[in-house]
Parts: C-alpha cells; sequence; structure tokens
C-alpha cells in the first residue's frame, strides 16, 4: 500500500510540476467591451476621427484597431489589412501635426 | 480635387449605410449592469458565510486537544485558504459594484494570487482527503502504519501543499496587472495582460485548459477513484452506520460536481472558442453571464466544504458544541476537557469497526 500511495504522491507531485511551469488561473471571459469581428468594408479616410488598440495580450480575445468616426461610430477593423495600416499612418501623422 | 470630391461622392451614398456595415465593439452594458447588481450580493453573502463556517472549523481544530487524524490536519489547512480567499471578495464585489478596479497594481496581483492559490490548494485538498479516507477505509487492514507515519510528516506535506499552490498560482500574480483599458470610456481593470503580444491568444487558452485540469480533472478522478473504492468496501461490510457512510460520500461528489461542474464548462468552451474571429455578440454575452453566474456558485463551494467535511462529522459535531460551551461557560471548562481524554482514549482502541471509527472526527460514518 505504501507503494501505490507513494506513486500517487509522486503523480501529485508531478502534475503539479508540470502545472507549475504554464498554469494560473486566468480570467476565462469579462464584462468590457471587446471587438469580437472585423468590419468588411474599408472607411474612407476623411471620416475618422481616431484610433484605438486591442491587445490580445490584455483582457480582449483578438487583436484588433478601433477606428473612431466622425459621427461617433467605432469600427473594429483588422489590423493585418493594407488599408488599415495606411489609414493607421495617416493618423498617427496627422495627431503628430496636431500635437507639434 | 475632383477625385477627392468624387471620392466623396461615391462613398457618400455608402457612409449612410456605414452604421450597419460597420461592425461595433461588442457592448457588454448590460452584463455590466448585471455585475453591477449581482455579484457585490452574492460575494458578500458568500464572504460571510464562509467566514463564519471557516473560522468555527479552525476554532474547533485548533482549540480542542486530541489525536488528529490526517483528514483533520487537511481540513484545517482547507478552512485556512479559504478564509484567505473569502476575504479578497470584497474587494471584488467593490470592483463589480464600481465597475472599476480602485485598489492598485499590487493589490490586483494580490487578490488574483490568492484567488489561483486558494484554488489548487483547495482542490488538492480534497484530493487528498479522498485518498486519505481511502487509505483509512479500503486499506484499512495495512493502513494503521501508512497513517501514523504520514501523520508523523503532516507538517511537512501540508507545507509541501502550500508551497505547490504558491508556484501553481505564480503565473497568476506574473500575468494580471491593473491597468487602463479604453473601449468606450478609459477606466482601470485588473485582469490578464502579457507582454509577447502574439503568443497571447495561446497563452491565455493554454492558462484556462490548466486551470479545468488542475483544478477540475484530477480532482474529479482521485475523489472518483477512492470514493468509489470505498463505498465497494463499505458495501462489503455488515455496519449499521453503512448507508448513512455512502450518503456522505455521495452528497460529498453530489456537491462537488453541483458546484464546479457548471464552472469548468464555461471555462472549457471559452478555451476552445479563444482567439476565434467572427463570434456573436450575443453569445459572448451568454457566455458573460453563464460565467458570472457559475463563478459564483463555484465560490459558494468553499463555504459548504465546512458544512460538507466538517460539521456532518458526529464527532466534529460534538467537539465543536463542547468548545461553544468552554467559551460560554468557563467554569466547567475542566470537567469538559477530562471528558475529552476519555473520548479520545476510545477513539484510539480500535475495534472490529474500526474502519468506521477510525477514520476520525470529520468523517462521519
Amino acid at each position: 500500500m505504501s507503494g501505490c500511495s507513494s506513486k500517487s504522491m509522486v503523480l501529485v507531485s508531478l502534475l503539479g510540476l508540470l502545472a507549475l511551469l504554464l498554469c494560473g488561473t486566468s480570467e476565462a471571459q469579462s464584462n468590457q467591451d471587446c471587438c469580437l469581428s472585423y468590419t468588411k468594408v474599408r472607411l474612407p479616410k476623411w471620416a475618422l476621427k481616431g484610433y484605438t488598440e486591442q491587445l490580445p495580450s490584455e483582457v480582449c480575445d483578438i487583436p484588433a484597431i478601433i477606428f473612431h468616426t466622425l459621427n461617433g461610430l467605432n469600427a473594429c477593423v483588422n489590423p493585418e489589412e493594407g488599408w488599415v495600416k495606411k489609414h493607421l499612418l495617416f493618423l498617427s501623422h496627422r495627431l503628430r501635426r496636431m500635437s507639434a | 480635387l475632383s477625385t477627392t470630391t468624387d471620392l466623396r461622392t461615391t462613398d457618400y451614398p455608402y457612409y449612410s449605410d456605414y452604421a450597419s456595415l460597420i461592425t461595433s465593439p461588442c457592448s457588454k452594458l448590460e452584463v455590466r449592469n448585471f455585475t453591477k447588481a449581482f455579484l457585490p450580493i452574492a460575494y458578500s453573502l458568500i464572504c460571510i458565510i464562509g467566514l463564519f463556517g471557516n473560522i468555527f472549523v479552525v476554532m474547533t481544530f485548533a482549540f480542542y486537544e486530541r489525536a488528529k487524524s490526517m483528514t483533520d490536519v487537511y481540513l484545517f489547512n482547507m478552512a485556512i485558504a479559504d478564509i484567505l480567499f473569502v476575504l479578497t471578495l470584497p474587494l471584488w464585489a467593490v470592483n463589480y459594484a464600481a465597475d472599476e478596479w480602485l485598489f492598485g497594481n499590487f493589490i490586483c496581483k494580490m487578490t488574483r494570487g490568492i484567488y489561483a492559490i486558494n484554488f489548487s490548494c483547495g482542490m488538492l485538498l480534497l484530493a487528498f482527503i479522498s485518498m486519505d479516507r481511502y487509505i483509512a477505509i479500503v486499506q484499512a487492514t495495512k493502513s494503521f502504519k501508512l497513517r501514523a507515519r504520514t501523520l508523523a510528516h503532516s507538517k511537512l506535506i501540508c507545507l509541501a501543499v502550500w508551497i505547490s499552490s504558491i508556484l501553481i498560482s505564480s503565473p497568476s500574480f506574473l500575468y494580471n496587472e491593473s491597468y487602463s483599458f479604453s473601449m468606450n470610456e478609459t477606466k482601470e481593470i485588473c485582469d490578464h495582460r502579457s507582454a509577447r503580444m502574439y503568443e497571447s491568444t495561446m497563452l491565455k487558452s493554454l492558462l484556462l485548459w490548466l486551470q479545468v485540469a488542475f483544478g477540475f480533472f484530477i480532482p474529479f478522478i482521485f475523489m472518483l477513484f477512492c470514493y468509489t473504492f470505498i463505498v465497494k468496501s463499505l458495501q462489503q461490510a455488515q455496519n449499521s452506520k453503512r448507508n448513512k457512510a455512502i450518503r456522505v460520500i455521495v452528497l460529498i461528489v453530489t456537491v462537488f460536481l453541483a458546484c464546479q461542474v457548471p464552472y469548468n464548462i464555461v471555462l472549457l468552451i471559452t478555451a476552445v472558442n479563444m482567439g476565434k474571429i467572427d463570434k456573436s455578440c450575443d453569445n459572448d454575452k451568454i457566455m458573460a453571464y453563464a460565467k458570472y453566474t457559475t463563478e459564483a456558485i463555484a465560490f459558494l463551494h468553499c463555504c459548504v466544504n465546512p458544512v460538507l467535511y466538517a460539521f456532518i462529522g458526529v464527532k466534529f459535531r460534538s467537539y465543536f458544541v463542547k468548545l461553544m460551551k468552554d467559551i460560554w461557560c468557563k467554569r466547567h471548562k475542566k470537567d469538559n476537557k477530562r471528558s475529552s481524554r476519555t473520548n479520545s482514549d476510545t477513539y484510539h482502541s480500535r475495534q472490529t469497526s474500526e474502519i468506521l471509527t477510525d477514520n476520525g472526527s470529520s468523517f462521519t460514518i
């Protein structure tokens, strides 16, 4: 019997070690607003007021850029798309100009 | 110039439609309204009930001098872990009521960490308790030496449980942070945040899988294995108290499943869907509701633990009543102490029904 219990002790400690390397408790779902999918259409540059970044390393799941439009809409867009990158460049230039 | 006006005129007709074409962030305002109303109440109740029950358990075990079984030691440690955890709940109640984390980065890391420690510690202890009972009942003939030996090392075993729980929970200290989150409004939140950006979806779902594996499946497999054999050997034994023992075991397993299964199903579904694009907002909201509700039920487990494991035990209950009497009328303290010694003497004498009486105070039977 002592063999069996020490075996299970070893099992427990091994599993503990495995978990130790990687585990932890994390938030499964949150009550924060997040982008879940991307806008399919392109937005015109002139309609944009600013942007926010959604990082998957934070509370939300997927990477996204949120474009804020002049009429108060928030559009989730894919940061990997070419036009989004161009718009971001444009917006950051404009922001720099405004701050300068 | 003409091209820009062209662009405008070609874009403009669509522009009025953009509202329908644009994918906005999924608004969880109604979930926040729900958590604002429900969680502060639920957490306060769990905190109060859990604090009382577990403090009574700690008091009874701390003040009563008698031979303690390994299960008693585990229960004592579980009560301490539960108290630690329950004490962080008021902070979460305030967090959900204010819809903002107000306590800074250090306390954010501490509360998340303590939650994780309690979780892993509690589950490890439940597994160990079922193992101790298994050894006591199924391996009764060989158990005396073994149990005496484990009891001698009880402090060492508990230290190992605590250290491993702290180590297991270290990612919670690492990956939780208080930071400002801006979507429609900017506010401080206490949540997951890791440095590496592209592995983070995988990291998050891995953490969830491991939480389910370590926090649910492993203790569940231990309990299933141990209690199945216990019930089997009890069925063979001819004892009047046998049916009650089986009922207690069924109750323990049922409560464990009722508290933990819903929450772990939600965690599993979330882990499977983690990082997927084009999730529907309605489904996400339903999952958020489900998560907060089932989590509260899972938290309830630490209020039920003292009742299930300690107060159901006839001996524990009688010691508890004695302790209360000791506190109320100190005059009779000496008499009570004397009677307790005779109690523990009979406790040590191993008789034919040893499998049932030996098992210690906590396990009714």
